[in-house]
């Protein structure tokens, strides 16, 4: 399937690919150009740009774009993990909102079916999905009792010393190690999505419904 | 490794202070001081001559001086003087950290490396692309000129960091995969970049000014034996923004060594930049930031980590958005 990727990195983009493949079973081509987000402040703009980039591409033809951006220190989604919360701050609706206002706009194209988007968030940094099945203490539960508490359980520089062994990784470490934790994090999705129930769980789910569901002819 | 630079009178810095780590990125708005503080950083070959500021009054100010305070096993002090005299003539004098006046010659301990082995580079692309008479030791001058000659002996010395080098020329530029060389007359020397489709060999000089500064910017972090201290004017002067992360990762190789494996002693970087892309990248290294503002025809150079609250300012938002809103100063006055 050819999809576009919107992620803050090239090296987060290598570790969504492998992973929008496992959750939809099949291989993922990125159609170029290679969509980067740049600071939470511009996010509704550069989606609002990618969606209908995206969609009317003529150097491409994806069939659906996936966006995967950290949270940060942002207050993570209550609820239920396909509905909107009422947080205004929460990152994964505003952008979940800001896709569904630019796919809202776009026009129908002759021969081109409708465009197929997920978002997923990671809690508080991708680097925390990576640590997952070698640390236990990192997980999104964790992130939000300790955020609650006042605290800050992993910083992003000791997330990325975790995972890349120096808190200044090059980005070819960076997509090394992100490539290697994607690989070894896809071949368990349901404890990916129990420790990252929100950020992943809302990607896999929408990843999920990408795939028509199978009907008995 | 430098820790601080103290200007007196020397051009716009009338009495300020630059503190030093590492790597340390410079940001401000023009005619703040930024490429003054980098010929700081190579005091030991700095001219004092048309250095005093533009409104200072020779008789109540006529003293000049460089202060350089260094750390490590050897760290020490010293002040470079320089009074005006009759006829344009200055006289320099060097000082101790008890300010007793010394000799000039730098003495065989933590001064000898910064006074001999400190470079800066104010890099442009005809210089880069020029032809390079080949001598001995050939090394990068200020300007650029010597880049040929200098991947010729890389390639010659150390083969398997050449080879390195061009793996990541390759994923900086994929349109380009080797370095090669020329030899455009006797006893010269000029540098090609081949192609990967249709192996073509472009001459550097049909080679965009971006393209050539990185080149010279991934040189100097392949070098086996960089210069201990680099001054970098506008590293990402002419390259897209989305190659400045790895005009990032050049500097950290530099400096940090240990972060990608290498084993030889750590490059002091201090780099300027008007580039908010740029400054992104070191959102989590805000100790590495000074922020140069013009204060009353002073200048004033603050680490990012001093100014009150600056977590409370940067939130979540990105560092280049933050500096260029004026939240951290270090942006062009009112017109």
């Amino acid at each position: 399937m050819n999809v576009a990727i919107l992620s803050e990195s090239a090296a987060d983009e290598a570790a969504v690919r492998l992973l929008v493949e496992a959750v939809l079973g099949q291989p993922v081509e990125l159609v170029p150009p290679r969509y980067r987000a740049r600071g939470w402040g511009a996010i509704p703009d550069t989606i609002a740009a990618t969606v209908p980039a995206v969609y009317y591409s003529h150097s491409g033809s994806a069939e659906g774009l996936v966006v995967v951006l950290d949270s940060n220190s942002s207050p993570v989604h209550t609820g239920a993990v396909a509905a909107l919360c009422d947080d205004v701050r929460c990152r994964l609706c505003m952008a979940r909102r800001a896709v569904a206002r630019a796919v809202g706009k776009l026009r129908a194209v002759v021969h081109r079916g409708p465009l197929r988007t997920a978002v997923g968030l990671a809690v508080p940094a991708i680097e925390a999905w990576y640590l997952c099945g070698n640390d236990p203490n990192v997980s999104e539960n964790a992130w939000v009792q300790a955020r609650a508490e006042g605290q800050r359980p992993y910083p992003p520089n000791q997330l990325k010393e975790r995972v890349y062994g120096t808190d200044r990784p090059s980005l070819e470490r960076e997509t090394a190690c992100a490539t290697r934790e994607a690989v070894r994090i896809a071949s368990d999705l349901d404890m990916l999505e129990r420790k990252f129930p929100i950020g992943f769980g809302a990607l896999r789910s929408a990843l999920g419904n990408w795939v028509a569901p199978k009907t008995d002819a | 490794m430098i820790k601080a630079i103290h200007f007196k009178n020397f051009k716009a810095l009338r009495d300020t202070t630059l503190p030093l780590g590492r790597l340390t990125l410079l940001v401000g708005p023009n005619g703040s001081g930024k490429s003054t503080a980098l010929q700081g950083v190579n005091f030991w070959k700095v001219s004092f001559r048309n250095t005093l500021s533009v409104g200072v009054d020779l008789a109540t100010h006529p003293e000049i001086s460089i202060t350089v305070r260094w750390g490590g096993s050897n760290a020490g002090m010293r002040t470079i003087k320089s009074t005006k005299s009759l006829g344009q003539n200055f006289e320099v004098r060097h000082f101790d950290k008890r300010n007793h006046q010394i000799p000039p010659s730098p003495p065989a301990d933590g001064l000898l490396a910064i006074a001999h082995g400190t470079r800066v580079y104010s890099l442009n692309a005809t210089a880069l692309a020029s032809p390079v008479t080949m001598v001995p030791k050939i090394e990068l001058r200020a300007e650029g000129h010597g880049l040929a000659g200098v991947l010729e002996r890389l390639r010659d010395d150390a083969p398997e960091r050449f080879e390195a080098l061009n793996e990541e020329l390759g994923r900086w530029l994929p349109e380009f995969d080797r370095v090669l060389f020329d030899t455009p007359e006797a006893g010269k020397k000029a540098i090609r970049l081949r192609t990967r489709q249709g192996q073509h060999a472009i001459p550097a000089a049909d080679i965009s000014q971006g393209t050539l500064l990185a080149l010279a910017i991934l040189t100097l972090a392949y070098l086996p034996d960089p210069p201990p201290i680099i001054g970098l004017e506008e590293p990402g002067r002419g390259i897209h923004p989305r190659l400045l992360r790895d005009v990032h990762d050049a500097m950290y190789r530099l400096a940090y060594p240990e972060s990608v494996g290498e084993r030889r002693e750590p490059v002091q970087v201090v780099a300027t930049t008007h580039s908010p892309y740029l400054l992104d990248l070191f959102r989590d290294h805000p100790e590495e930031i000074v922020i140069a503002d013009k204060v009353e025809g002073n200048v004033r150079f603050t680490r990012l980590i001093d100014i009150p609250n600056y977590q409370d300012i940067l939130a979540d938002a990105a560092l280049g958005e933050v500096w260029y809103s004026g939240a951290l100063g270090g942006v062009p006055g009112d017109r």
